[in-house]
């Protein structure tokens, strides 16, 4: 029981961590505080839905999915967000507004009823005790693979060197060379991706609805608070333990407590240590 | 319009839309009456929760609020035989309580994790409505919810809604034009300025996240009275939301803001007969388009439109030294003697970022009257010993007394204690007027009974008015008093930093690169407002400055630092023509 309460947990935390390394990274360099984040999730999982209805086997659905919410993203930054960069509260005033226009308008297109997407990983995987989907264990195979390529391209790529200095200090960046309007919608562009693909990597599990994309926008707005806003580590080590609190909670006593439980652990955490985990705020 | 033409206008134009308002459940249908209370009732909740965002805090609780005000009083009043106004009460309180929990550990950080609480707040809220059925009743409400005793018909409601929000919006008025209104206006603008003229920021924070819950969660069970029936669907996140966007559109800057955005979110989408989706779309729509073409919102906009065509729009550009002319070019007027005793002791102060020692072992004295100079190349420690004896910054060891008591480790206090300081980029508050800056500075720091700095119009308090209207004229800043902060000219700026400083009535100011980035008019004009301050008031003044000849004129001594040591110390002339300084400022000659 333990075990599998722990196992899933650690999926629970990687599915986290694919939305909420984009939403640190977002903030980390725009200073947005990104509210479109849910939709782009829920855009991701009806490109799949979609493109798999199509005729495109799953896998190139996922990708093509992902990818094309990734381009809407850079193109959002581009015309609209770009004038909000640094400003914090015009920025998530209009990011609530931008996701809630793109969710209503969405609305009048896909479909209202309930919808399934078939996947090559069916059936559950049993490993000594512990039962696991085969679509979870490549979700977290694909959260995995993204998030050790992603933190290598920030750590070693002249692009993450932009990104990390425009984080730490945008004038003297912009000072040194780094162009900010190169480097933001790509960085949108990247986290929007990664929420896409989220999404599409979902529906094989999860019933496909217009709201799918509240609650991972919930969980990944908690554990990017969690972890400290901008920081990468402290992200994924809270993506783990919400996860594992909520593998907990939902096992051991009620699923509609989770969201209740992991909020308090983040606000117990604020109390003590007011930027995060690893925050430095 | 004159000032008393001002005050009746303000009086009066209120009380005829009262009076309009009032008239209109007789000339319309039942059903439009039903739409003005819902009206009414947003533009309560939109009057209240405008005071956060004038301190530039975004807040998605305020449904939530509003929910749990709702609910607190319809278990009480239905459930438990709770009597109506009590039950309604209690529901403000429950909304009370809920913010000061989430408030104290949200606030205290940056912006951007209020902003991330509140919304999830806001989410579990709904979420534990939903789900504990034995008090909420799940998803199936609370049915059942009485009028209140003696209101029979729904135009009966219709005045009792109106009068509670004239009532609201009329506190909120009072509110906005009191001290606490002023602090957080100083706090949207800069925080840190404000830290440093003595406003606890988290407190006034606090302040207005539970005032704005005390009356979410009041209209909250007039709501729940009004609709009879409540259901975790009457306050989705989209609620919050659409608070927020009824400010934005209408505009932060006056209450007004806040009643015609209401006004406008509320009843467009329902004259017209939205549906669902297309009322948050054209919530959504409005807020993009004002953000984009009017960034200040409607009214704020509509205001300074009219001053721009109407009225005379105050001027700022009062050449410099202009108002000064009884110092400029006359005789250095006398200076009061220094005293003897130490109002500022500094002794070893350290603090290293990472690796870095930006500040090691850093000591020196500073006497009443007397001016101390503190120099160094770029990145000796400078700026960064202002923060640690201001307590921006807290030291990793050696001690700081001022007035010989200890630091205190935030801002707030250590103004209290007598210590003023100065930031190295103009830092003034903008969107408020030369006078409100220095009236806002002028009391910031003094204990007060907290009704009168809530209640009492700021502009009342003559003690205040007459220390602001003092400095401003001493300073050669009265014929600007009008303008506002940031159409000011550089110099001047500077100037009404120093002036924002002195306000707070300190033994030592710290002023970090007064004269930084001035031309050699405007510097005369400050060496002459420097030395006048000298000869009228007893006070310390440390000065950060890279330019020497300043430095050389005011300083009686002279700390040299570098590396974040202190290498030289001594008389001004000493110090600036020693050889160790001039080899660390220019590696070899003199200055």
């Amino acid at each position: 029981m333990l075990s599998q309460v722990v196992v899933n947990g650690m999926v629970l935390g990687a599915f986290f961590s694919l939305m909420a390394v984009g939403l640190t990274l977002i903030f980390g360099v725009l200073r947005v505080v990104n509210f479109t984040h849910g939709v782009m999730f829920m855009l991701g999982a009806y490109a799949t839905w979609y493109l798999n209805k199509q005729g495109a086997p799953y896998l190139v659905a996922v990708a093509l999915g992902g990818l094309s919410v990734g381009l809407f993203g850079v193109l959002l930054e581009i015309v609209v967000l770009r004038r909000f960069r640094g400003l914090l509260i015009e920025g998530a005033v209009v990011a609530i507004a931008l996701a809630i226009l793109l969710q209503n308008l969405a609305l009048q297109v896909i479909p209202l009823s309930p919808q399934s997407v078939p996947t090559p990983f069916e059936g559950t995987a049993h490993l000594g005790g512990v039962y696991i989907a085969w679509q979870r264990i490549f979700i977290v195979v694909v959260a995995v693979v993204l998030i050790a390529g992603l933190s290598l391209f920030i750590k070693r790529s002249r692009f993450g060197r932009s990104v990390r200095a425009l984080q730490q200090n945008p004038q003297a960046a912009e000072l040194q060379g780094i162009r900010p309007d190169l480097v933001a919608p790509l960085v949108f562009g990247v986290g929007a991706t990664l929420a896409g693909l989220a999404g599409g990597l979902i529906v094989p599990v999860q019933q496909l609805l217009p709201t799918i994309g509240e609650g991972p926008l919930l969980d990944s707005f908690v554990v990017v608070v969690l972890g400290g806003l901008g920081s990468v580590e402290g992200t994924l080590i809270a993506a783990m333990l919400i996860g594992l609190a909520q593998s907990a909670t939902t096992t051991y006593w009620t699923e509609p407590a989770s969201i209740a439980v992991s909020f308090l652990i983040a606000i117990a955490v604020l109390v003590v240590r007011p930027q995060g985990l690893l925050g430095n705020e | 319009m004159t000032r008393r033409g001002a005050t009746f206008a303000s009086v009066a134009i209120p009380l005829a839309l009262v009076a309009v308002l009032a008239l209109l459940p007789g000339m319309v249908g039942a059903y439009e009456t039903h739409l003005l209370i819902l009206t009414l009732l947003a533009i309560g909740l939109a009057v209240s929760y405008r005071p956060l965002l004038l301190a530039h805090q975004v807040s998605l609780a305020h449904g939530a609020l509003y929910a749990i005000g709702a609910y607190g009083f319809a278990i009480l009043g239905v459930d438990h035989g709770v009597s109506f106004w009590l039950a309604i009460a209690a529901g403000g309180v429950f909304a009370v309580a809920a913010s000061i929990v989430i408030g104290i550990p949200s606030l205290r950080t940056s912006d951007a994790y209020f902003l991330l609480i509140t919304f999830a707040f806001s989410v579990v809220v709904i979420s534990l409505i939903q789900n504990t059925e034995s008090l909420t009743g799940g998803f199936a409400g609370i049915a059942g919810i009485p009028y209140p005793p003696g209101v029979k018909t729904e135009d009966d409601f219709f005045y009792l809604s109106l009068v509670v929000v004239a009532v609201t919006v009329a506190v909120f008025i009072l509110l906005d034009r009191s001290r606490w209104g002023l602090e957080l206006r100083g706090i949207g603008s800069s925080s840190d300025l404000a830290e440093s003229i003595g406003i606890g920021r988290t407190g006034a924070l606090l302040l207005a996240f539970a005032i704005g819950a005390l009356f979410a969660g009041i209209l909250g069970g007039i709501y729940a009275s009004f609709i009879g029936f409540i259901a975790p669907q009457s306050f989705s996140l989209w609620l919050s939301v659409s608070i927020l966007t009824s400010v934005i559109v209408g505009g932060v800057r006056y209450v007004w803001g806040g009643v015609i955005g209401a006004a406008f979110i509320t009843l467009v989408p329902l004259l017209f007969n939205f549906g669902g989706s297309w009322e948050a779309i054209f919530g959504a729509v409005s807020v993009i388009v004002v953000l984009f073409a009017m960034r200040h919102g409607i009214v704020t906009e509509l205001v300074a439109y009219c001053r721009r065509r109407f009225g005379s729009a105050p001027t700022a550009s009062v050449p410099v030294g202009g108002a000064l002319g009884n110092l400029d070019g006359g005789p250095i007027p006398t200076r009061l003697p220094i005293g003897a005793n130490h109002v500022l002791e500094v002794r070893g102060i350290a603090k290293s970022f990472g690796g870095v020692h930006a500040v090691r072992g850093v000591s020196f004295q500073l006497c009443a009257g007397e001016t101390l100079g503190l120099i160094g190349p770029n990145g000796s420690g400078k700026t960064t010993t202002f923060d640690l004896i201001s307590g921006f910054r807290r030291p990793d060891g050696g001690e700081v007394k001022v007035n010989g008591a200890a630091l205190a480790h935030s801002p707030h206090r250590v103004v209290r204690g007598g210590l003023a300081r100065t930031f190295q980029a103009t830092s003034v508050f903008t969107g408020m007027t030369v006078f409100e800056n220095v009236l806002l500075a002028a009391g910031a720091h003094t204990r007060r009974n907290p009704l009168r700095r809530l209640l009492l119009p700021v502009r009342r308090s003559r003690r205040e008015r007459r220390i602001a209207e003092g400095i401003l004229d001493e300073l050669g800043l009265a014929a600007s008093a009008g303008a506002l902060a940031e159409d000011l000219p550089y110099g001047h700026k500077k100037v009404l930093g120093i002036a924002i400083a002195l306000a707070t009535d300190p033994d030592v100011i710290c002023l970090d690169e007064p004269a930084t980035g001035m031309t050699e008019a405007e510097i005369a004009h400050l060496i002459a407002v420097l030395e006048h301050l000298r000869s009228t008031r007893q006070i310390a003044i440390i000065v950060i400055e890279h330019r020497l000849a300043v430095i050389r004129t005011l300083c009686d001594r002279v700390v040299a630092l570098r590396a974040g040591e202190v290498i030289s110390e001594g008389d001004a002339e000493t110090v600036l023509d020693s050889p160790e300084v001039a080899e660390a400022f220019l590696g070899g000659s003199a200055e």
